[in-house]
């Protein structure tokens, strides 16, 4: 589903990715785990195609098309979905409208029609009961006036609505009680399938007992150093990451 | 020949045309404003006021010399669209003279005056003689006499106390007949005691006219009345270039709204002055606005707190594309005794191009000691954290911006107290901003 070759990319010049590889196949878990700075937004925010984050060598191929050759709407409308390490609010916009609006934008480009409105109350009701949201939110603006933990169930909630293929979490945890941790990884648990995969991106080991991974990898400074099965994540937890920057030192 | 040295000679031609007003007070006092206005001369720039906005386009307009109020203009009925669906009173006026052909006012509440400036200036000059004296005495500049000297007419509303108005007013301001020149409309609002009265202005061009509009409106707000106060200038073509000066004085607890939606124009401004002289007064003057082109908007407010517990709201918020211009010079004034007061005030921007330009400017000047005040100007591009989260759920590019900045500006409008006016406007909004976010569904 997705290939990543030798990626290296700058942030207002600066190398930040020096040769990254990943492969994900359909319906794998791959986590990632990282001191802070050493990339991992970075990874999320070029592969989302964010403004500012330059590739200079490498490639990423996602479902045999050149995910470079895409802008960013095209990533999502084909598939790709990322949940904000810090979801943004958007006064003035509702999350109703935001939603049908991005549905109806995929629909379009797929040449469909628009979404019925009982389709798509049925699911907007289905997925809030998932992430256990309050409908009332969903007519205020995004975002605004969430708690942090309400920001992430929303990403969640999105995810859900969008349906796609590949979703990249990005310290979906950080900040999140445990109960919030709990809602989160229950939504997340329940949108595993056959073809969809997952990138989690986490500093903590925490939010892998919810959520099995088949991979772990270790990043830093830029690249992928370590991968192995959860059983990393779980010698993460125990000694850290000094024994990871000593190794790469 | 300089322009004030011409408008001697066309004030002499309106003289003429001054039928049973010729040698009543009325003109009396369009005589004085003509003398002092020769004597103070026209504004130019450089003075303050007019640094940002120039008062050129007005000097080099021809002043309508056969200006003439009853004249009935070849505009019908099906000409310009009436807008039915906002159920109101509907006065039409064509270049500046009221067309009772194209209006239809309703019968309100005993005591309820909605007529021409032009039938006032007969009926109830007791009413308006005062005023435009007042005026003459203190004018505000050039412009405020010139107005005063050629007026012809304009509204004039009087509500009596205790009376809420049934319908709104719809006051539809129409460019027609290829007009290529200036006219000078005076209007009056009062607003009894604890009256509630609701204004929509609006303009439209029919044509290639290009009218040069310096307006005054003087509005009075008696003991706990309400007026709300909506102007929506939107014309598509350069119809109209925009002076319009309103004063405002309110009485004890009364409650002032003002809300202008300036969507199109080369060149408009603005100016509202409001005093609030009693206890409880309150206003509120806020505004949006959409430059695109060569677009000038200049919003000039000031209010004057003269008295404790008053409380004002000035909140702006505008969109610059191409080599548009806006202006916002918010004053704030705070007499010595008029303590408790609560003053606010904030300009928001967002620059679409490079060529875009804002200047913002609050005034403060107080002088009582327990003041809550605040005041905010930001001017910025486009929040790319928002416009990337928007994108990267697959909505385009486009579509993001323009959702976005209706966002942005659209907050004015959700203080409009009509559904059916706010709606109107957002749909203009959103016509303007390209807007197509998918809020439809299509039924099961
Ligand atoms: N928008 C940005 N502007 C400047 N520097 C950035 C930006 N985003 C990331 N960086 C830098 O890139 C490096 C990697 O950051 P990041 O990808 O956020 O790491 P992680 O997510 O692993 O904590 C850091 O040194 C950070 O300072
Ligand atoms: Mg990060």
């Amino acid at each position: 589903m997705l290939e990543i070759k030798n990626l290296h990319a700058n942030v207002v010049s600066k190398p930040i990715l020096k040769g990254l590889n990943l492969n994900i196949a359909p319906g794998e878990v791959h986590a990632i785990m990282g001191p802070n700075g050493t990339g991992k937004s970075t990874l999320a925010s070029t592969l989302a195609g964010r403004n500012g984050y330059e590739v200079t060598k490498g490639d990423i191929v996602f479902e045999g098309e050149d995910l470079l050759d895409m802008e960013p709407d095209e990533r999502a409308r084909a598939g790709v979905f990322l949940a904000f390490q810090y979801p943004v609010e958007i006064p003035g916009v509702t999350t109703i409208n935001f939603m049908k609006s991005a549905i109806n934008a995929r629909r379009k480009a797929e040449g469909e029609a628009a979404i019925k409105a009982s389709e798509f109350m049925a699911e907007m009701k289905k997925n809030l009961e998932l992430v256990e949201i309050n409908q009332e939110f969903m007519k205020r603006s995004v975002n605004v006036g969430f708690s942090g933990g309400e920001k992430k169930r929303n990403e969640i909630f999105q995810m859900a609505m969008l349906n796609p293929k590949l979703c990249i979490l990005d310290e979906t945890d950080s900040g999140l009680d445990i109960d919030a941790l709990r809602v989160v990884s229950e939504g997340v648990n329940a949108m595993r399938s056959k073809e969809r995969s997952f990138l989690i991106i986490t500093h903590y080991q925490r939010l892998l007992d919810y959520i099995q991974p088949d991979f772990v990898h270790v990043m830093y400074n830029g690249k992928i150093v370590k991968s192995g099965d959860k059983s990393l994540a779980k010698k993460l937890e125990d000694k850290g990451y000094d024994w990871i920057k000593e190794a790469n030192a | 020949m300089g322009i004030l040295q011409t408008y001697p000679h066309i004030f002499r031609a309106l003289e003429s045309n001054l039928g049973n007003l010729y040698n009543s007070e009325i003109h009396r006092c369009k005589q004085e404003a003509m003398d002092r206005l020769t004597a103070m001369g026209m504004p130019n720039r450089k003075m303050e006021r007019w640094r940002h906005t120039s008062p050129l386009p007005f000097y080099a307009s021809e002043l309508n010399p056969s200006f003439s109020p009853l004249h009935r203009k070849h505009v019908g009925i099906h000409d310009f669209n009436r807008k039915d669906e906002i159920n109101a009173h509907k006065l039409v006026f064509v270049n500046g003279s009221y067309q009772e052909h194209l209006s239809k006012v309703y019968t309100e509440a005993q005591g309820v005056t909605i007529c021409s400036m032009n039938e006032a200036l007969t009926k109830h000059s007791e009413h308006i003689t005062p005023h435009l004296k007042e005026i003459c005495r203190n004018p505000h500049d050039g412009f405020n006499l010139l107005n005063l000297a050629f007026f012809g007419d304009g509204i004039f509303i009087k509500i009596p106390k205790d009376t809420v108005l049934e319908r709104p007013i719809h006051w539809i301001f129409l460019a027609a007949d290829n007009a290529r020149f200036m006219i000078n409309p005076y209007h009056q609002i009062h607003c009894g005691a604890n009256s509630k009265v609701q204004i929509i202005k609006e303009y439209q061009s029919l044509d290639n006219s290009e009218l040069y509009v310096n307006s005054h409106c003087s509005t009075f707000l008696d003991q706990g009345a309400h007026l709300e106060f909506t102007m929506i200038q939107n014309e598509t073509v350069n119809g109209f270039h925009h002076l319009n000066n309103h004063i405002v004085q309110q009485k004890r607890d009364s409650n002032f709204k003002q809300t202008a939606v300036s969507l199109a124009g080369r060149l408009l401004r603005n100016q509202v002055f409001v005093r609030l002289q009693e206890p409880g007064a309150n206003c509120a003057i806020q505004g949006l606005y959409y430059g695109k082109g060569d677009d000038h908007v200049d919003n000039r407010i000031t209010v004057k707190h003269l008295s404790p517990d008053c409380e004002s709201h000035q909140n702006f918020k505008g969109l610059l594309d191409d080599k548009s211009t806006a202006v916002f010079n918010g004053r704030i004034y705070v007499e010595e005794d008029a303590q408790r007061t609560n003053a606010f005030q904030s300009n928001k921007n967002i620059i679409l191009s490079d060529y875009a330009t804002v200047h913002s400017q609050p005034q403060l000047e107080i002088y009582a000691d327990d003041v809550k005040c605040s005041h905010g100007a930001t001017s910025g591009q486009i929040d790319q954290d928002a416009l990337f989260y928007l994108v990267s759920r697959g909505i385009p590019l486009d579509q993001a911006k323009a959702v976005l900045n209706y966002a942005f500006i659209a907050e004015i409008t959700e203080k409009i107290s009509l559904p059916t006016i706010r709606e109107h406007i957002q749909e203009l909004m959103r016509e303007k901003l390209n807007y197509a976010w998918d809020e439809e569904l299509t039924e099961s």
